[in-house]
């Protein structure tokens, strides 16, 4: 119900939202290195072998959105958090993710289990690790918090997939696996070698549920352990079926 | 001065041009009926002194309706929000001073929750954005940003249970769902009490404004 109304309001903002593109685009960047990229193209092969469930769905880019995103990154913002393209391009965040080009980012449609598949994997990065927590409200309101990485739990709340941080002094998130429609691991190169590399889950509209990230670009403040272990993640998610295909723009 | 948030400063610019007042929807409408009131009675006997969204999530009400609808022996005050009580409202958070610990908590559309430790998020500067931006422990914790304008209404209430009492001032939008929500005290879970001190006095201060159900 609440999914709709914001469906709605998003409509009534696109007008505006798509002026906006012209007059915020003026931070134009050049594009970078990024010695992560590899790691895309070793798995882009793998995820085109397969078409998930979401193919055509409204939560995934269209070829048009994915030829605006893949644009904005590479001669606009390279590098940018997922939600500012999302508001710069008004697209909801689940289409900007699904736009990337296979070797920015690899996606899955969310099931309970593969959602405690991939979590297990951000668990691997470590408990002690630093990374960044964001959420950001109905797309509007956004909260970066630092963190250590939230782990899975030996226990969840009946309903939930259980993730706390710092040993339960820190935070305690509770997920509904069966609103977790599309998960993405986004590697993002900067201009400088940097990269911005998260993992999101969004729900059945689209809207970012939690985003984890192990570094942003241009930001040399992060934890090099989570940026391994965001790579291991990365495999993770490229080892199973692909979301949101598009022949057109991916071949 | 406290240091920028990149995600924050990037959203900033482009939400403040794509959202109108005119979008805004009467908060009002989402004051519980005698009906819903009851039901929500019913999931505060169930369970009493939780949160407020596991009684949204039990009832099916939105969660502004819940805070609406709270019986009458749980103390509870809400007012329609404007961009300038919204700024009231979290100054007065903010004298719950910068050292005080509560719990910053989402629910993500309404079917997940977070609920992060944090030291009381202050206001900053108005860079006149239509933004209020909110930072912790000088810069270090998080950096959080609310669109005004998209505030409809904000509650305030302290629910005893069992095992402790539960206080919150929470933010609502116009689908009456919950922006962000400050808990200085979550049943039995440890708490500040220079943030229960604050909560009675933003407590106090909400009461200023005309109730928005009656």
């Amino acid at each position: 119900m609440n999914g709709h109304r914001l469906a709605d309001r998003r409509r009534k903002w696109a007008l505006t939202g798509s002026t906006l593109v012209f007059l915020l685009a003026g931070a134009a960047c050049s594009g970078g290195d990024n010695t992560d990229q590899d790691v895309g193209a070793a798995t882009e092969d793998v995820q085109a072998e397969h078409n998930g469930q979401s193919v055509g769905s409204p939560l995934c880019a269209t070829s048009e959105e994915a030829a605006r995103v893949q644009e904005f990154y590479a001669e606009t913002r390279p590098g940018a958090v997922l939600p500012i393209p999302g508001r710069k391009l008004n697209l909801v965040e689940s289409k900007v993710a699904s736009g990337l080009s296979p070797q920015h980012a690899v996606g899955v449609d969310g099931t309970p289990e593969r959602l405690a598949e991939i979590w297990r994997s951000v668990d691997a990065w470590g408990e002690e690790t630093n990374v960044r927590a964001v959420v950001s409200i109905d797309g509007w309101h956004p909260f970066d918090f630092p963190s250590k990485t939230p782990v899975t739990q030996e226990k969840h709340s009946a309903g939930f997939y259980d993730v706390y941080a710092d040993g339960g002094k820190g935070v305690h998130i509770h997920l509904k696996p069966e609103d977790i429609k599309l998960i993405y691991a986004a590697n993002l190169p900067g201009t400088d070698g940097s990269a911005t590399r998260s993992v999101n889950l969004y729900d059945s509209d689209g809207r970012l549920v939690l985003g984890v990230y192990a570094s942003k670009a241009g930001n040399a403040d992060f934890d090099a352990a989570a940026v391994e272990g965001f790579s291991g993640s990365w495999d993770v998610i490229a080892s199973m079926p692909r979301a949101c295909a598009r022949e057109s723009v991916e071949g | 001065m406290m240091k920028q948030s990149k995600l924050g400063a990037a959203l900033l610019s482009v939400v403040a041009l794509q959202v109108s007042p005119a979008m805004a929807q009467p908060a009002a409408g989402f004051c519980a009926t005698e009906e819903q009131k009851s039901q929500i009675a019913d999931a505060f006997a169930a369970r009493e002194g939780v949160p407020t969204m596991i009684y949204a999530r039990n009832t099916g009400l939105p969660e502004l309706t819940v805070a609406s609808g709270l019986p009458a022996s749980v103390k509870s005050y809400g007012a329609e929000a404007t961009p300038d009580r919204v700024k009231e409202v979290w100054a007065s958070i903010d004298s719950w001073g910068g050292e005080a610990s509560t719990h910053v908590v989402f629910t993500m559309g309404g079917d997940h929750v977070a609920d992060f430790p944090s030291l009381i998020p202050l206001t900053q500067p108005d860079d006149g954005s239509g933004f209020i931006d909110i930072y912790a422990d000088n810069g270090d914790g998080v950096h959080g940003h609310v669109f005004l304008d998209l505030v409809k209404a904000i509650y305030a209430a302290e629910l005893p249970g069992p095992t402790g009492v539960t206080r919150m001032v929470s933010l609502y939008n116009e689908d009456g769902s919950l922006i962000v929500a400050i808990y200085p005290s979550i049943g039995a879970k440890p708490f500040d009490q220079r943030a229960i001190d604050g909560f009675d006095r933003t407590f106090e201060q909400l009461k200023e404004y005309a109730p928005l159900c009656g």
